[in-house]
């Protein structure tokens, strides 16, 4: 036990505190759509990343097409994509292996926690993979814990279990909204997915919804910049 | 069920690669400026986007803007506002929502 790894264990109960009852709220959630614990744990194994799972698992329920649900599930997590590269200037030292453990690993939570540690100059990638490995580990566990709870629970209305997703979408979306372009962005795109869907898109609203609102926002913003 | 699991292959692809690429390939190399940009509007896009249509579209009614979701939002939105905390947004939305089932 050398002290990296200590620093990184040290680190970890914010994490632990935002996984496990999401990673529980899915894993019931998963359970009351009718998915067996085998795919719920798949996707906390393999995807790890709760707010596509939760819309995977919405999604199944509604019966879409596989496709679709993974073309909304790449939109909703490119989110990692700029986490990942507004970290990757500082992480060129790095070895590869620890690159991929990193980023593989990469949640909203972790991104915000290692930006916070690199900035003070704290590049240490013992403690940073064993963040991410602990939060890992923690997901996955409280699916299962949520998964085996849901057949204790008779009606999930009652539970506000329904809400789970939504209240999710704006817990996330709310930071997002930093300025004008991404407002409108965001308006835009909830405006676009709805008149989609009411036109009979079906799945692929908010996947169109969401091309069609970042772009309109990189308009707001382009023109913006020219005006003033 | 083989369906189930074509998903998951799916989802782990689009999801781990971008997470992984700019680590592996960006040290040392910059995006154009607009491709950034609209890059970084994807998120608050495609939250919106999956968020609006849960709150105002209930598939067993017609479209209204006042309807029970829509009332839970507003506190959730408060919380979520306030603490900018992802899991108190989370306990507010369902707590709302479960007292507005009554």
């Amino acid at each position: 036990m050398n002290s990296s790894f200590r620093r990184g264990v040290r680190r970890s109960p914010p994490i632990l505190l935002g996984y496990a009852p999401v990673g529980m709220a899915y894993g019931l959630l998963a359970q009351q759509t009718g998915i067996e614990i085998g795919p719920t744990l798949g996707l906390s194994l393999f995807v790890f990343a709760g707010a596509s799972q939760f819309v995977a698992v919405s999604m199944l329920h509604s019966g879409s097409g596989v496709l679709v649900i993974i073309g909304t599930a790449f939109v909703v997590n490119f989110r990692h994509f700029l986490m990942s590269a507004a970290i990757a200037p500082r992480l060129a030292k790095w070895k590869i292996w620890q690159r991929l453990a990193l980023g593989g690993m990469l949640t909203d939570e972790s991104f915000a926690l290692h930006s916070l540690y690199f900035a003070q100059g704290d590049l240490d990638p013992t403690a940073a993979i064993t963040l991410n490995s602990i939060g890992y580990v923690v997901w996955v566990m409280s699916s299962a814990v949520g998964h085996r709870l849901g057949v204790l629970i008779e009606n999930p209305k009652a539970w506000g279990l329904d809400f789970a997703l939504p209240a999710m979408f704006v817990g996330l979306l709310l930071p997002s909204c930093r300025d004008k372009p991404a407002v409108t962005a965001a308006l835009t795109g909830g405006a676009a997915s709805v008149i989609l869907s009411l036109l009979g898109a079906g799945s692929w609203a908010a996947f169109l919804g969401a091309l069609a609102g970042a772009t309109v926002g990189t308009v707001i913003s382009v023109t913006g910049e020219a005006e003033a | 069920m083989k369906d189930l699991w074509l998903v998951i292959a799916g989802m782990t692809l689009v999801t781990f690669l971008p997470r992984v690429a700019p680590l592996l390939l960006l040290p040392g190399r910059k995006i154009p400026k607009l491709a950034e940009r609209w890059l970084s509007l994807v998120a608050p896009a495609i939250l919106a986007a999956l968020l609006t249509p849960e709150l105002l579209l209930d598939r067993t009614a017609a479209p209204m803007l006042l309807n029970p979701r829509v009332l839970a939002a507003i506190p959730t939105f408060l919380v979520a506002w306030k603490t900018k905390s992802l899991f108190a947004a989370v306990v507010a939305g369902m707590a709302a929502s479960a007292l507005l089932t009554y």
